[in-house]
Parts: structure tokens; sequence; C-alpha cells
């Protein structure tokens, strides 16, 4: 039933998550169980490609707000790139791109880590 | 040298045959004990089950004859004093004497698998005989030639009637330990009596070749007859324990094979010991009077042990309380739970057991990688069979015994039948305990259900311009939607509308608390900013860091028709003109709970807005407008916005129903939500209401 997946990359120490389909309540424990994994891998950049993400929930977002203290606390950060527009006005409606990195594409994205632009 | 090996090897003094010293006779008799123990060690490893033993000793019994017959044929006799005549006696009679032992022993030894298949309690009177049974062939042979006079010759006398006693009694209790016979069914039945027909024809036949006045003194020419002659002078105690064993041998066939004949079930189906019944019997009216799943586990270890199936057993459920689920000792029997835990790698069995979904045994625990060391001595096999519905093993039955490959197969199919009456009666009972649990739940939810609809708003405020009506509808039994009104001294009305991230009771809590943030911060600061920044402090503390609230506050100042409102993170509201035009008051603002810092002030904005007659404002959650249909179809903040403007002039309730009633039909009826939905619906007139009195009825 559930419709929706995390693919890990990774790219110069940056984990990136690709996400497919919808991230709800049912699904979010999947992506954290994902961030959990990169985490034990020592990776605390992480970039959130939403280029197929259809849907995100709050609870979709509480997830995000549950590591990124942490992952800021150990000089990382969570960014996101490509997402949708539809998912972007979610975040955009929540004030996410007032606390989050949010670029157009994942270069941005990675850029953004090499050229150590802290996190707003 | 030759003196030296001679003697032991055949327990003969040369040159006379039957005067060999005392020191002679112990080296001789400690041979033997040697012997024993040597046959045993060998003999360990032989299986187990009734009809492999039977087989095992009639074979060994035929090659006994056959070489005993090719023995006898060397030359060689004795005179009428036992006194040797030619050298080769001496060879034939420790050959005998070999032979005879051998036989006597592999007899007794292979028997004992049989004699000590069950019960535990008894199991001491095997020893016993056997030590009675040596202890009197050496007394019996060394009496005293002439008896003593007195106090020592009443004594000696006692002893030697005490030791032949005790040696009937234990003889007679282990001759009749025949319990593995109402295991065999059918064909393996039929086999069991003709072997045991074949052992005690070929054990009668002994005697009538060992004796030296035998019937059959020649068998087709050849010499058959004589041999006690040589084994008794050659070791007199060695002859007397080799008959006393062919003898116990002899009586428990005998016991076996009546007891086969007499005891063969009606019904060839018939596949289970009395014993066993009895304990399914027990399982089956256990599991009618259900009980808690403790206790019925509690009844299955202990019909386990009583039906001799094992001499400890216990359970291990899965725990499903905590994740990730642990098997957990539930219940045990003969052993204490902390024993079985130090003693078992309980999940590493329990993993092997849920994925084979067979019964695993170990025949020798000590060799097991899952065993940990210093287990005592009482637990030495050990069988692991799983619990469960057929398609989830939920748990495992451990059963262990005291001795190595203490399972055969017909145990491994009782222990499969026991344990799938078992698993019925375990989840029978787990059913009936989460159905209580769930209608307990239900009910709770409901009560849950109940005090969050009160503590939504009973009656909105009314007024000459203001009017309002609103509902929120959780998708589960409680949400984390809410809305709230609350009517100010000085004229002004107060209004929220929010939503705590996730569904469900976590969230139902956190709307509590915001509900009472409201009700006291509106008072003491109702300006939009202020509340909300009062709001995002209060509630950042309290909150999970993955959780979070959206809220859109607006005030509503009634004398001057000024709206003041603001939103951190929540939809924007929607105001649709008198004339149809709608408008989406999208001010910047950051949801509560997400930024303690400064970032949330400074990015929260308030918006203005005069009221004008016939202004339609509607706050709602993102529920309403992410509502789908059957199709996937997002019900949408434009088709919101469009039915807003189409019935904008419709009185404040009459437009809510209107809405509700349109999703409605957008999803095809669908009754239950999939997020919870909060609408609040705002309207402001330009006139009394009584100055209108066919407001609700315009189009």
């Amino acid at each position: 039933m559930s419709n929706f997946s995390v693919a890990f990359r990774n790219s110069a120490g940056t984990t990136i998550l690709d996400l497919h389909g919808e991230l709800d309540a049912h699904t979010a424990p999947d992506l954290e169980s994902a961030i959990l994994k990169s985490r034990e891998n020592g990776g605390h950049n992480v970039i959130i490609n939403g280029a197929h993400l259809d849907y995100i929930s709050s609870a979709g977002l509480g997830v995000f707000m549950a590591f990124v203290e942490e992952f800021r606390a150990e000089d990382g950060d969570i960014k996101f790139a490509a997402l949708q527009p539809k998912v972007y006005n979610v975040f955009d409606l929540l004030g996410f791109p007032l606390i989050f990195h949010i670029t157009g594409s994942e270069e941005e994205a990675l850029e953004l880590f090499n050229s150590g632009v802290r996190p707003l | 040298m030759t003196t030296l090996v001679w003697p032991i090897l055949f327990g003969l003094d040369p040159p006379a045959f039957s005067s060999s010293g005392i020191g002679l006779q112990i080296t001789v008799g400690a041979c033997f004990v040697l012997w024993w123990f040597v046959l045993a060690r060998i003999l360990r490893r032989a299986r187990s089950g009734p009809i492999q033993v039977l087989w095992h000793i009639l074979l060994t019994a035929v090659l006994f004859m056959v070489l005993l017959v090719c023995v006898l044929q060397i030359p060689g006799a004795v005179n009428e004093e036992f006194q040797a005549i030619t050298a080769t006696t001496h060879l034939k009679g420790g050959l005998i004497a070999l032979l005879a032992a051998s036989f006597a022993f592999t007899l007794l030894q292979r028997l004992r698998i049989l004699v000590r298949r069950r019960r535990q309690s008894t199991s001491r009177n095997w020893p016993y005989m056997l030590l009675a049974m040596a202890l009197f062939s050496v007394y019996f042979t060394h009496l005293p030639q002439e008896w003593p006079e007195g106090l020592l010759g009443i004594l000696l006398s006692i002893l030697v009637v005490c030791l032949a006693g005790a040696m009937v009694v234990y003889i007679a209790a282990n001759a009749f330990r025949v319990s593995w016979v109402a295991q065999l069914r059918g064909n393996q039945r039929l086999l069991a009596i003709l072997i045991g027909l074949g052992l005690l024809a070929v054990t009668v036949l002994l005697p009538a070749v060992s004796l030296p006045n035998s019937p059959f003194p020649m068998i087709a020419g050849v010499s058959v007859s004589g041999f006690s002659s040589f084994l008794g002078p050659y070791s007199p105690s060695l002859a007397v324990f080799t008959g006393l064993g062919v003898l116990f041998g002899f009586l428990y066939i005998l016991a076996s094979v009546l007891s086969l004949l007499f005891n063969i079930p009606g019904d060839p189906d018939v596949r289970l010991t009395v014993d066993e019944m009895g304990v399914l019997d027990n399982l089956n009216s256990l599991m009618k009077s259900a009980v808690d799943v403790g206790e019925v586990a509690e009844r299955v270890v202990e019909q386990t042990v009583e039906g001799y199936l094992a001499s400890a057993a216990w359970i291990v459920m899965l725990n499903y309380e905590n994740e990730p689920y642990r098997p957990m000792i539930v219940a045990s029997q003969n052993i204490s739970i902390e024993r079985a835990a130090a003693a078992f790698d309980t999940a590493a069995f329990f993993n092997e057991v849920a994925g084979a979904k067979e019964v695993l045994v170990v025949q020798q625990v000590a060799t097991d990688y899952r065993v940990r060391t210093s287990l005592g001595s009482d637990i030495q096999s050990l069988a692991v069979a799983p619990l469960g519905d057929g398609a989830v093993v939920s748990g495992a039955l451990f059963i262990v015994r005291a001795e190595a490959y203490g399972f055969v197969k017909d145990d491994i199919a009782a222990i499969r039948m026991l344990t799938s009456y078992a698993s019925l009666a375990l989840e029978y009972a787990r059913l009936i305990e989460s159905t209580i649990e769930r209608e307990r739940l239900a009910r709770e939810l409901a009560i849950a259900r109940e005090v969050q609809l009160r503590l939504l708003p009973q009656d909105l405020p009314e007024s000459e311009q203001l009017s309002m009506a609103a509902s929120s509808s959780p998708s589960q039994e409680v949400g984390g939607d809410f809305y709230d009104v609350l009517e100010l001294e000085d004229g002004k009305v107060a209004v929220i509308v929010a939503d705590v991230s996730g569904k469900g009771t976590s969230a139902a809590f956190y709307m509590a608390i915001l509900q009472g943030i409201f009700r006291s911060a509106a008072r003491l600061t109702p300006s939009p900013r202020d509340f909300l920044l009062q709001a995002n402090r209060a509630i950042s503390d309290r909150l999970d860091r993955k959780i979070f609230v959206t809220a859109v506050y607006g005030l509503v100042d009634q004398y001057t028709g000024v709206l003041h409102l603001a939103r951190s993170g929540h939809c924007p509201a929607i105001r649709i003109s008198a004339s149809g035009e709608p408008s989406e008051w999208r001010s910047s603002g950051i949801g509560l709970g997400l930024n303690q810092g400064p970032l949330f002030a400074d990015s929260l904005a308030v918006v203005e807005h005069q009221l004008m007659p016939g202004d339609v404002i509607v706050l709602y959650t993102d529920g309403l407008i992410e509502h789908r249909n059957a199709d996937g179809e997002e019900y949408g903040v434009e088709r919101l916005i469009g039915t807003v403007t189409d019935h904008r002039h419709m009185e404040a309730r009459l437009l809510h129903n209107v809405l509700i009633k349109d999703l409605a039909r957008f999803t095809g009826g669908q009754p239950s939500y999939s997020d919870d939905l909060t609408l609040v619906v705002l309207t402001w007139q330009h006139a009394p209401r009584k100055a209108v009195p066919e407001a609700s009825g315009r189009p």
C-alpha cells in the first residue's frame, strides 16, 4: 500500500536521499530509519532530493525537524533540492525556506555544502 | 611376557585351569568391568528407536550363537574336576568367556535404552539392578567352603538373602518397564513382536547349548553343547553375571512381547500414547476454559513434563510490548526461568524455529554453540518446537531431557502434536485477551473523543455584524485539529484554527495544550503578533522535536470592523468580498515550535483588513483541501474558493454546510477522512441580522 521509497546516494561526503512517492504519517518512519542509517554512517550532510516526491504531510516534515538540530550541532545540515512546486508550497507555507536551504537543483545544494555556507 | 598376557586375556593360570588364585580373579573381573565401559562407549551412538534396539539385540544374539558354535569346535575339554586337559582348553575358555560376556553386556546396554525411555523418577532402578546383579554374582561364587558357625554364619546368610532379594526386586521393577510399547503403531508393532519372538527363541536356545548335558549335543554333526563348563571354571562370577543378564533379557523381552500382543489398539490410526492422549485432553479442556496467555503457557509446560515428554520444559513468547519484539520466557516447569535463560541462547533458538517452522532437535546440548557451558548433567538433549498460528511463529516450546539422544522419531511426532494443540490454546487465549484489550481501548478512545469534542466551543459568538459556523472532524477517534473562539471584554473576538502535526492521540494531547494556551494568552495578549509569539514560546518547550503546530489567528474588532490576522505556517485564510473578489492572505510566518529564536518573531507578519459588508472569511486546515476522491484528485484550494464565491451570500452556518456537502460530493460520499479536517466560516454583515430576514434563503 505504501508508495514511498528512499534511495541512497553519496557524493563527496554528502548523503543524498532520493525520495519517491508520498511522505505521510505512515511512511514517515521509513524516512526516519533512512536518515538514522545515514547518521550511523557518519553522514551529517544530507541533501533531500525531492524531484520524485509527490506529497508531504506534516508528519513527514516533522522528521526533518527531528534531526536538523543534531546535524547542525555536528557541523552538518539537511538541505532540500529540486522540490516539486506543490511540495515546495507546503514547505513555503510552513516557513521552511527560512529555516532550511531549499535549492532548485542538487548541484546548488552540493555547492552550498562545499562553500561552507552556514545554515540560516 | 606370555605368562603375563595369557592370564589377562584368558584368565587362566596355564597349568591349572580352575584353581586360579584370587588375584587373578580380580584382574579378570577388572578387565571385564573395563570391557563393560568400553562397550558402553561404543554403543552410546547406536540408534535408539525401539525397533532398532530389538533388531540390534537379535543380530548380536545370532552372531554370538554362530561364533559360539565355532569356538566350541576348538579341541579342548575339561575333566570332571573342571581341569584343563589340553592347552587349547585355555584359549577356548577365554574366547567363550569373552563372547558370552560381550553378548550379555550388549544385551543389557541396549535394553537400558528401552527401560529408561520414559519415567525419569524411576531411572535409578537400572543402575541399582546392575549393582545388585554384580554384587550377587561375586558374592555368590565366593562363599566360604565351610559355612562359619554362629553370628558370622547368620550374618553371611542374611547378606546373601538380602542381595538375592534386592536383585529379584530390581529385576522385576525393570522387566516391566515397557512403556515404549505403547508408542508403536501398526506394522512397527508386528515387527517388534516378530523380533521379540526371535529373541526369545535364541535366549531359550542358549541354556540348551550351554549345559554339558544338552538335549542337542550335536546339530548337523557339529557339537554345540557345554560352553558353560568352560565359562564356569574360567570366571565363576562372570558366568553368574552373564547368566543373570541373559535371564533379565529373557524376562524383559517376554514382558515386551506379551504387552505388545495384548495391547494392540483396535484402530491402527491411533497415533498417541495413553500419556500423550491425557495431555492433549487436558490442553483441550484448558482451551475451553480460556484463561490468559500466561496461564495457558504454565499449563502447557506442566503437561509436557507430566506427560513424560520432558524432564523440564519452558515456553518463550514474543514480547509484543516493545519493539523490536524479543522472545521472553513466560513459563517454565522443573527449571527456573533464570537458569533456562542463562543456559540457552533463547533468541537464537527461537529465530531458527521461527524460520524453519519445524521442531529443532539438539541430541547433545553440550556440543551446541547456542548452549552456554556450565550446564547441569540433568540437561543432555533439547527439542525446540515452534508455537503459532501456522503463518506466524509467536513462541516456542523448549523441551529438555536428562539423556543425550533423548528424542526419537516418535517423540518428535508427539511433540509436534502437543505443540499444535498448545498453539491453538495459546492463540485462542491471545485472541480473547486482545479482544478484551481492543474493546477497552475503543471505550477509552470513545471517551477521549467525547472529551475532545467538548473542548471545542459549544456556542459560537453571534452578533449583528459577525456570524460564524465551524466544525472539526478527526480522521481517527481523536485528532490534532483545533479551533476556538473567544469573546473578549472590549467587543473583540479572537478566533484560532490550528493543526498539530501528525494524527491520533499524540496530536490530541498537544491540541489540548494549545487550547489551554489560547484560552489564557488570548485574553492577556490578544493581538495576533503578541499571541503567536507567546504561543510559540509556551509550546516550544513542550513539543517533541518532530512535532510542530501551524495556526492562523484572527482578532476582529466588532466596533470598528478591523480584522488583524497572522499566520504561523498555516494554510492562508481566504477572504471573498461581497462582489466575489477572492484573496488569500499569505502573510509570512513560521510554524509554532519550528524556531525558538528571533527568526520566528522577525518573520511573523500581520495582515490588517477593514471588514466590508458581505465579506466572507474562511479558515481551514490542510485536511480540507488535501482531501482526495477515488481518483486521487485533491479537493484543492481553487475549488474551495470557487464554492465559497458561488455561495458567498449565504448565512455562515448554511455556507459552512454547503462547503461540507460539496466536499462529500467531491469525494463520492466517502464517510471517513484521511486527515483531520477543520473549517471555520465568518461572515460580516453590513446591517443587523433582523433587517435581512431572508438572508439564509438567498442563493
